[in-house]
């Protein structure tokens, strides 16, 4: 597990899910991102031991870029294919 | 990959433990952008007859039943309810938590039949 994201990581806000698992992290994080604009960056922190299968799964259903990876820190942009150019 | 899924679930004062998972999976599938169901049946019924949510809480890392059930229809998932299985026990529409809809096999069948996968607990 890393201490802290790589620095060039850049994001407009975070979303820590701590300890949190399985369903009640995703809908959570589903929740939170509704509002949010195509393209929106965050920073995903979650302790969750099954965190590297599932953010990678929910984020090729739901059509958001996992840019990178680094566990417990993930880079999510949302909704990419609808930003408008 | 289906854009629908369902979520069925038979237990609730028989096994909360079922219940709670059940209610796990159908906020991840609702959370992962599918147009998700749950339909209760047999004991299941119970998770959205009021009162007997509340009465449900399988402790961390798990959330108490009401609290799934109710993220679950905030979030727009939809919770089906079997109606003969409600009469079974001498309950009614008027008995269930508000965002559950009676509905019978047929619902469950078309549901499933438009290619939805399902899982049970």
């Amino acid at each position: 597990m890393s201490e802290a994201y790589p620095d060039h990581w850049e994001f407009d806000d975070e979303f820590d899910g701590g300890d949190e698992t399985c369903g009640r992290v995703i809908i959570n994080l589903y929740t939170y991102l509704k509002p949010m604009p195509p393209g929106y960056r965050i920073l995903l922190i979650s302790k969750d031991p099954a965190a590297p299968i599932e953010f990678p799964a929910w984020c090729r259903m739901t059509k958001n870029a996992l840019l990178d990876m680094v566990h417990p820190y993930y880079l999510v942009e949302y909704k990419p294919e609808l930003k408008k150019e | 990959m289906a854009d629908k899924f369902c979520v069925t679930i038979t237990h609730c004062r028989t096994d909360g433990d079922k219940a709670t998972l059940g209610f796990v999976v159908a906020n991840a599938a609702q959370g992962s952008e599918k147009e998700t169901m749950v339909f209760l049946s047999s004991d299941g019924v119970y998770c959205a007859v009021k009162g007997e949510a509340e009465k449900i809480d399988e402790g961390a890392p798990f959330a108490p039943l009401k609290e799934l059930v109710g993220k679950f229809v905030n979030a727009g998932g939809k919770v089906y309810v079997c109606t003969p299985c409600l009469k079974k026990r001498g309950l009614g529409e008027n008995d269930l938590v508000d965002g559950a809809t009676p509905a019978g096999g047929a619902a469950l069948v078309e549901w499933l039949s438009s290619g939805s996968p399902c899982v049970g607990y």
